[in-house]
């Protein structure tokens, strides 16, 4: 014979009719003798039967459309994010092509510059890696620029073929699109490369003349909707540098986090997962990295100062700037082919889809509330 | 809906077609209305809580995959997100609640009524249904969430272990305790609506 306590539990499930028979039959026979069981076993009945009477009640009249309506919005928002990663995809390419301006000046006493068959290695930085070696000849004139990037392409530039020099200072190399001047000063081992987009004007170099200098290479990134820049610096007065930056950061913007770390393995491994930092070649891995929350207005009075506090030893490429140009560029060619009426091309398609990414990117730079700074310190003492 | 058009749906639903799912969802928007008001006691909170619902379930579709009905797994979002805006609004109130009801002798501590507003009576004219009603909403969640899918939409004990992710042991004990509970609330109602009468 079952105890009522057991039979308590199975009260439910036998009015749901969810037991075997055998222990069905059990709880039957408990409550038909066990009168307090029978009470309860009705007041569940009871409650059930209450709760089922309960009526269903109907869907509110405008709930398909506005449901309707929110769908379609949530749809679209997931198309603006797919595009905003394709977007990005393309932006690599995009700033490949425009190609970063880049301005490396070696302290004097020149740390890699070497005469004779080793070649000389220097980065230019910006989201594609690519490595540029320089051969001389016995007269220390520039022979061939290699470029090596990675897919293992090599593109050689060679003297005799589209080398073009009105002086041995100054080489200008061009193949396939992409302009380099290579400016050498002989007498004391510095030389200085910067790569020129062949659509539009050189901004100013700086001058070498050694000491600290600043290289600002905007490196964009449009990376969850934050527009972030990446700044490099080059130091020969590493500590005091280090403060003197952050002194004028801390001015402007709040400082998101700080890592200094001689393991340049661990830098651009975390460089890699803030999705910033990639401005740093093989040959330049920062010593130091600090990132800066900022906005617009801030960061551009923060660059103000930089610029005054370093003045002569900074250089600046404003993607911001390319990215305009690049725009009026297509607006032009854009009407070319509406005035020939080609407008069904794929060309004009992909120009449509172009111009509509960049004055996304610039948008979102215009609207960014916050921008991230990634100020990387390569201590070159 | 038979099981290949079902799929097939999911697969467009699954790419970002809105049509797909607003065929998908045809057949369950009523019930998971329902769900919602008798969980969250409020026919306009109800409104908003299963729009929700159903745009949670667009945004999460990749993740549905197919080893259930798909009505199933709309109703454990339903459940989930009922569950999740209780709890939310009880960490709004600065109530303090007791902890886990644990029924061990019959005993239920009785939770204080969540933050929502007063609950809309419209559809209950019946003064006892009015009773029953607010006597569910005075159940903990879990309860409550019980009772609503079992006796008020009828699931079965199979389709309400698969909606809650739960052992359908646990199920069968759970929707035991959940009755007797309201039965203890509604017969503490019963005695202040006998009083009073009397008076």
């Amino acid at each position: 014979m079952k105890k009522c306590e057991e039979v308590l539990e199975l009260l439910s499930l036998y009015i749901d009719d969810e037991l075997d028979d055998v222990t069905a039959k059990a709880v039957e026979e408990h409550v038909k003798l066990c009168s307090s069981c029978k009470k309860e076993l009705e007041l569940l009945r009871e409650v059930v039967k209450m709760c089922n009477g309960l009526d269903e009640v109907e869907l509110p009249e405008n709930f398909n459309e506005s449901l309707h309506q929110k769908l379609i919005s949530e749809q679209k928002e997931m198309e603006e994010n797919r595009k905003i990663r394709l977007m990005e995809y393309r932006k690599m390419k995009l700033t490949a092509s425009i190609a970063a301006i880049f301005i490396l000046v070696f302290a004097a006493g020149g740390l890699f510059y070497r005469f004779g068959n080793l070649s000389q290695m220097f980065g230019i930085s910006g989201r594609k890696e690519a490595m540029y070696y320089k051969e001389v000849d016995e007269q220390n004139r520039v022979a061939a620029l290699k470029r090596e990037d990675e897919n293992k392409l090599t593109a050689s530039y060679d003297k005799s073929e589209n080398i073009e020099s009105d002086n041995t200072d100054d080489i200008s190399v061009s193949a396939t699109g992409d302009t380099f001047a290579l400016n050498t000063d002989p007498d004391n081992n510095n030389f200085s490369i910067s790569s020129v987009p062949t659509e539009t004007d050189v901004p100013g170099i700086a001058t070498n003349d050694g000491g600290t200098f600043i290289a600002f290479n905007e490196d964009v990134n449009v990376y969850g909707g934050n527009y972030s820049i990446s700044i490099t610096a080059y130091s020969d007065n590493f500590n005091s540098d280090v403060s003197t930056i952050n002194d004028i950061a801390e001015k402007y913007g709040t400082k998101i986090e700080e890592v200094a770390n001689n393991d340049s393995k661990a830098i651009t491994a975390k460089g890699g997962s803030v999705g910033a930092i990639m401005g740093f070649t093989a040959t330049n891995r920062a010593d130091y990295i600090v990132s800066y929350s900022m906005d617009k207005s801030s960061y551009d009075d923060f660059i103000k100062e930089i610029r005054d506090k370093y003045k002569g030893k900074y250089y600046i490429s404003n993607n911001e700037e390319a990215l305009n140009n690049r725009l009026t560029e297509i607006n032009q060619i854009m009407s070319e082919f509406e005035k020939r009426k080609t407008t069904d091309t794929d060309e004009y398609k992909s120009l449509v889809q172009e111009r509509e990414n960049i004055l996304n990117q610039l948008n979102i730079l215009e609207t960014s509330d916050e921008i991230i700074i990634d100020i990387g310190i390569v201590n070159n003492e | 809906m038979s099981d290949t058009k079902e799929r097939d749906l999911v697969k467009r639903a699954k790419s970002g077609d809105v049509e797909a799912f607003e065929q998908l969802i045809l057949g369950c928007e009523k019930k998971v209305f329902n769900i919602a008001y008798r969980m969250i006691g409020n026919y306009d909170d109800a409104n908003e809580l299963a729009q929700e619902v159903f745009l949670k379930a667009f945004r999460t579709i990749k993740n549905f995959k197919g080893d259930s009905l798909f009505s199933t797994w709309i109703y454990r979002v339903t459940a989930n997100v009922c569950l999740d805006e209780l709890r939310r609004r009880k960490k709004k109130a600065v109530i303090s609640l007791d902890e886990d009801i644990e029924l061990k002798d019959g005993e239920v501590k009785r939770q204080i009524p969540d933050d929502a507003p007063t609950p809309d009576l419209e559809a209950e004219s019946n003064e006892i249904k009015n009773i029953v009603n607010e006597s569910i909403r005075q159940l903990p969640d879990d309860y409550r969430n019980m009772i609503v899918l079992r006796d008020i939409q009828g699931f079965s004990y199979d389709e309400i272990s698969k909606i809650v992710n739960c052992p359908e042991g646990t199920v069968k004990s759970r929707i035991n305790r959940a009755r007797q509970a309201l039965k203890k609330i509604l017969q503490g109602k019963k005695e202040l609506f006998d009083e009073e009468y009397v008076k």
